[in-house]
């Protein structure tokens, strides 16, 4: 229970708050170390890239209650922009390299960005959350509270539907429950792991480790675990065990906090001013899971395989989902009309109890189909914990090879499980409600109470395929793709929840996964040197300056940029004091914030194929993410009181801005015009494909839908570019030097929203000179000029500095780069080439009012086969 | 439901460790005499080679197929041997195993070998040698006595056989001694 | 001893899981046979399903394959 926590003091982090009063991105919650690690035998590199997608939610309570004052009328075709499902962006990269004959290294990467509505709580229609906040007779906002008037009851506690007057002899009864959703602005979620692991002849044990961060929870786990093989190894023994912590600390959102009684929280709040408008309050949980597992895998015939493990896992500390509540509604005691009773409600965080214990029992049979060249899975798993909830899973997989390295997995899953024990979609007290909070929360029926969809009763059913194409040289493309549907009428038995929890989502997903071991692509390692005679590798920050020699070579790449900017603001190429930007126009009004500091990750992934010797093909998708702070701007005048358009926004901004997702996707095409052993020069041509988001939106606050974020969170461009490149490079022995101009051209005169980017130039030299064989050095000089944002937003945003107005874009910058270069000329990993730069800003002349820029970092990995 | 599950768990464990207690009555030691086996040639029916006959040369016989990954790894490495050794009386014979002769066949139009690649019909070869794994190999002398049996193949883990092959080939063969064993 | 063996060895030939040699694994060694055919898919599946279903512990096993040294 929560309000026995002992007291956790805790120094509040100041940037780091998140925009709160959102569902907690429950993947975080699946304890991130409990992924067991898979046998395979070479060394090998993944890339994955994933998109979720959830339907709509039913909610009804948003249409049929007209006519009352803000509420949409059923045939009305008003959009409700609060209530987009949730989406969320993943990539996953991860390689695997033996280290020595029997010691391998696996390393995980893995990002995902999530926004959308998701359910706070449950009540009953009647009670109608929900509402729209309209102004004037347009729709501004939503908000997931109640109206504030009375709802009904009868003397079972029956909720009643009451539209007019009531009348003692007949009243509707109102069964339907809705949920009310909260809608989150991105968040991204990041995390990395590791496992070592040892083969014996007949054993192997393995140790590992990670970490996950996201703005409001944080989680570090180990893991270590073996297997032994008996019996000419048709059976196997395969043990292992993690360890958990992890910390919440989940902002409350300002809308909420007067709204959700805290009481039960109160030992674990923390409230702190924040560097833009008001303060915050913040919960602080942590948590425990230690998870035991043990399999058995038995070779049954030359056909058969059986696998059958169980799995215990003890939990202990702040299990509940911050960004949960539960309605409690308090009867009056006298009647309203004979039969029927007014309550009033108050809403207050979940509490689940502090300690579950998990048991899974797993069985798993693989039988070979012979005439079809077949495998077929099937497998059950029985979950039963001490929170009530008994679940049956049961997957079947058929796995068929179709020739030409193509293989076609179809899928089928069904899931049902019981609903917890204190799980209710909401409360009843028949005591009445003194508003006193002491005294109202204890008169709350339950000690442990979730109003939590995942808790509930239901089954799902998803179906689902898996596509997968070996191509020569070790590469294999697999998609896959999902349809998963959540229904309270799946479930085995009865006891399942209504309709209107209902809910179905997709999932797509494409992964590339290519052997790095030489026998894989049955090139040689004198191919590879061969590769690497063309050149060392160019610096880490340019863009496509070497080109494939030999018709049929591939190489694939991954790039990661890291960039930031901090410190002063700049206009042109002078500093600024603060009093300067507060006269200019920010997107049509008043500036009251600057930007504090912003960074950018970028993930670019490249694959490279060479057709004939002249001609190079390139397709490069992207996944950045990207994040902002702003602060007040020093003798910035007084914001006019909660109902100005601009307070919404500047509460907001307190909280440090997160955007991520799919980047803009290039295509192009590179061709050699000349090549000797000392000189080099080629063309490219490519596009950029608007693939990456240019229409996120900030998170509803204080009623105020705000809207779209600033044009530089964006992800994408939002528009085709053109994209022209000239590269010359030379080498002479130990030597090796380049240079590059290339622009950026938009094709389109706006994108979606309204605006376009400027477009750019750029040009690099460079010079770098071999230290060894394998390493150099290099030093490059960048020239960038940028255009400004031309047009600009054409829907909803609410600007407040300097990043809202398009002016404020683009201008010209001098940067000099440092690099070191690597690369595997022999052995098993020769191909494999590795290069870091370090762009330090010389001077920036900047249009508008611009942050200073940090530097960024570029890393880039090549593989040549 | 929660009881039957644990039964059924309790009964398959049951019944597979049973093959644990099946012992091997007898199993190919270092020291016995080469078993006797007949191969054929892995591309014909013609070519054949009685083992116990094949005194005079030492041998490395290794039994692969061609869905096993050390095997595979090893090739270059018996590669090596036979054209290092060959003047020395060596062979490297690569008997094949897999059950869908085809397979084989497949695998090694991509491969070219200086070694001899054979084929066990009808495993008996196998049996006789007493295979436990995949790959299995072992080193004969000129006499014809077992005297190095390895499972599996990592190619920095050569050093012990190399050193038993080194003893071996230098090793004159003995006429005389033949006739007393027989 | 000798009886245990007598009287198990019936069972243990029934599912026959003994007998299958070192060289007749050609089929479990197939990539389709692997207890995970798709263990990238498997993984981002599990973690989607974790977010919104309350049951935990998916298997732990490895073995099969070919089972070479």
């Amino acid at each position: 229970m929560v309000a026995t926590k002992t007291q956790k003091k805790r120094k509040a982090k100041k940037t780091h708050v998140s925009s709160a009063l959102k569902a907690l991105n429950a993947a975080a919650m699946v304890l991130p170390g409990m992924v067991v690690p898979v046998q395979a035998a070479e060394d090998e590199f993944s890339l994955v890239f994933s998109h979720y997608e959830e339907s709509e939610r039913d909610l009804s309570s948003v249409y049929t209650h007209a006519p009352l004052v803000g509420f949409i009328p059923e045939n009305s075709n008003a959009e409700m922009p609060s209530y987009r499902p949730i989406e969320v962006d993943g990539l996953h990269l991860k390689a695997k390299v033996s280290l020595f004959d029997r010691l391998t290294f696996t390393g995980n990467y893995t990002e995902d960005t999530w926004s959308g509505a998701t359910p706070i709580a449950t009540a009953p229609m009647g009670a109608r959350g929900n509402r729209v906040v309209s102004s004037n007779s347009v729709i501004t906002g939503a908000s997931p509270i109640l109206q504030s008037d009375l709802s009904y009851f009868d003397a079972e506690l029956n909720p009643i539907n009451k539209t007019g007057p009531l009348n003692a002899s007949s009243y509707d009864l109102d069964p339907v429950l809705v949920h009310t959703m909260v809608m989150a602005s991105p968040e991204t979620r990041k995390q990395g792991d590791f496992n070592l692991a040892y083969e014996f002849d007949n054993a192997s044990i393995n140790v590992g480790g990670g970490i996950s961060v996201e703005n409001d929870y944080e989680s570090r786990f180990v893991n270590w675990g073996g297997q032994i093989d008996f019996n000419n190894k048709l059976t196997t023994l395969s043990f292992n065990q993690s360890y958990t912590n992890s910390t919440t600390s989940a902002v409350f959102d300002h809308d909420a906090f007067g709204y959700i009684q805290t009481y039960g929280y109160r030992d674990q709040i923390v409230n702190t001013q924040s560097d833009v408008l008001g303060d915050t309050n913040t919960i602080y949980g942590d948590r425990e899971d230690w998870s035991t597992g043990l399999g058995f895998t038995q070779v049954l015939g030359k056909n058969t395989l059986f696998e059958a493990s169980v799995n215990y896992t003890n939990s202990s500390g702040f299990m509940e989902n911050p960004y949960k509540a539960v309605y409690v509604f308090y009867l009056n005691p006298a009647e309203v009309v004979p039969g029927v009773f007014g309550a009033a409600k108050g809403a207050y965080l979940e509490e689940r109890p502090d300690k579950r214990n998990q048991w899974a029992w797993n069985a798993k049979l693989v039988q070979y189909i012979k005439p079809l060249d077949a495998a077929v899975n099937l497998s059950y798993r029985f979950f039963h914990d001490d929170w009530g909830i008994n679940a049956h899973t049961i997957e079947a997989d058929w796995i068929q090879p179709l020739g030409l390295g193509w293989t076609v997995t179809p899928t089928v899953r069904y899931y049902s499980q019981d609903k917890a024990d204190f799980y209710h979609p909401y409360l009843v007290s028949t005591k009445q409600i003194t508003n006193n909070q002491a005294v109202d929360y204890g008169n709350i029926p339950e000690q442990d109470f979730s109003s939590d969809h995942r808790l509930s009763g239901y089954g799902a059913l998803s179906g689902g395929v898996v596509i997968s194409k070996q191509f020569s040289k070790g590469v294999r493309l697999d998609m896959g793709f999902e349809y998963y549907t959540h229904e309270g009428s799946l479930k085995l038995g009865s006891g399942g929840e209504g309709d209107y929890a209902d809910f179905s989502s997709y999932t797509a997903n494409a992964a590339l996964t290519v052997d790095l071991s030489t026998m894989a692509n049955g090139s040689s390692s004198q191919n590879h040197s061969h590769h690497m005679e063309h050149g060392t590798p160019a610096p880490a920050g340019v863009m496509s300056a070497h080109m494939l020699s030999n018709a049929g070579d591939w190489m694939m790449g991954y790039k990661y940029v890291y960039s930031t900017q901090a410190g002063d603001m700049l206009h042109g190429n002078d500093k600024v004091a603060d009093q300067a930007i507060l006269d200019y126009d920010c997107g049509g009004r008043q500036c009251y914030v600057a930007p504090k500091d912003m960074t950018m990750h970028m993930h670019m992934f490249n694959l490279m194929y060479a057709p004939t010797d002249w001609l190079n093909l390139m397709v490069m998708p992207t996944f950045v993410d990207m994040s902002m702070n702003m602060r007040m701007l020093d003798g910035a005048p007084a914001v006019g009181g909660t109902g100005a358009p601009e307070f919404a926004e500047l509460s907001h901004a307190s909280h440090e801005h997160m955007t991520g997702g799919f980047g803009d996707t290039q295509l192009a095409m590179l061709f050699k015009l000349y090549d000797s052993d000392v000189h080099h020069l080629h063309l490219g041509t490519g596009f950029s494909a608007p693939t990456g988001n240019v229409k996120i939106e900030l998170r509803r606050a204080h009623t105020e839908d705000l809207g779209l974020i600033h044009y530089g969170m964006q992800i994408g461009s939002g528009t085709w570019d053109f994209l022209p490149s000239l590269t010359y490079t030379g080498q002479s022995e130990k030597w090796s030097w380049g240079a590059q101009a290339r622009g950026v051209v938009r094709l389109e005169s706006q994108n979606d929203v309204g605006y376009r980017e400027g477009d750019l130039f750029q040009s690099s030299v460079w010079g770098s000179f071999n230290l060894m064989k394998w390493l150099s050095v290099s030093v490059r000089g960048v020239y960038t000029s940028k255009g400004a944002l031309h047009g600009e937003y054409n829907t909803e945003h609410q600007p407040i500095g300097p990043m809202d107005s398009p002016d404020s874009y683009g201008g010209e910058y001098y940067d000099l780069g440092f690099g070191l270069n690597a690369m595997v000329p022999t052995g098993n990993l020769a191909g494999n080439s590795l290069s870091v730069e370090w762009l330090q800003p010389m001077e920036d002349d900047v249009n508008g009012y611009q942050l200073e820029r940090d530097g960024a970092l570029s890393v880039n990995w090549g593989y040549a086969f | 439901m929660n009881v039957v599950i644990k039964t059924f768990k309790f009964l398959s464990i049951l019944f597979s460790l049973n093959c644990l207690f099946i012992a091997k009555v007898w199993a190919l030691d270092v020291g016995d005499k080469v078993p006797a086996c007949l191969l054929s040639g892995i591309n014909d029916n013609v070519t054949e080679i009685h083992l116990e006959q094949m005194k005079g040369q030492a041998l490395y016989i290794d039994f692969w197929a061609s869905w096993c990954g050390p095997c595979v790894k090893s090739f270059p490495y018996m590669d090596k041997l036979e054209r290092r050794f060959k003047e020395q009386d060596f062979r490297v014979i690569a008997i094949n195993l897999d059950e869908n002769i085809d397979d084989a066949h497949k695998f090694l139009k991509k491969r070219s070998v200086d070694f001899s690649v054979m084929q066990d019909k009808d495993q008996q070869c196998a049996k006789g040698f007493d295979v436990m794994a995949m790959p299995s190999s072992y080193l004969v002398d000129k006499q014809g006595i077992v005297q190095y049996i390895h499972l599996g193949f990592r190619s920095n883990e050569v050093s012990e056989l190399e050193a038993q092959l080194k003893k071996i080939v230098n090793i004159k063969f003995n006429h005389s001694i033949i006739q007393s064993i027989i | 001893m000798k009886i245990t063996l007598v009287a198990f060895m019936p069972l243990c030939l029934l599912l026959s899981g003994c007998s299958v040699a070192p060289w007749e694994r050609g089929v479990l060694s197939k990539p389709q046979m692997a207890l995970d055919a798709h263990p990238l898919q498997t993984e981002l599946r599990g973690h989607a399903y974790g977010s919104r279903e309350a049951a935990t512990g998916s298997s732990v096993g490895a073995g099969g394959g070919c089972g070479c040294y």
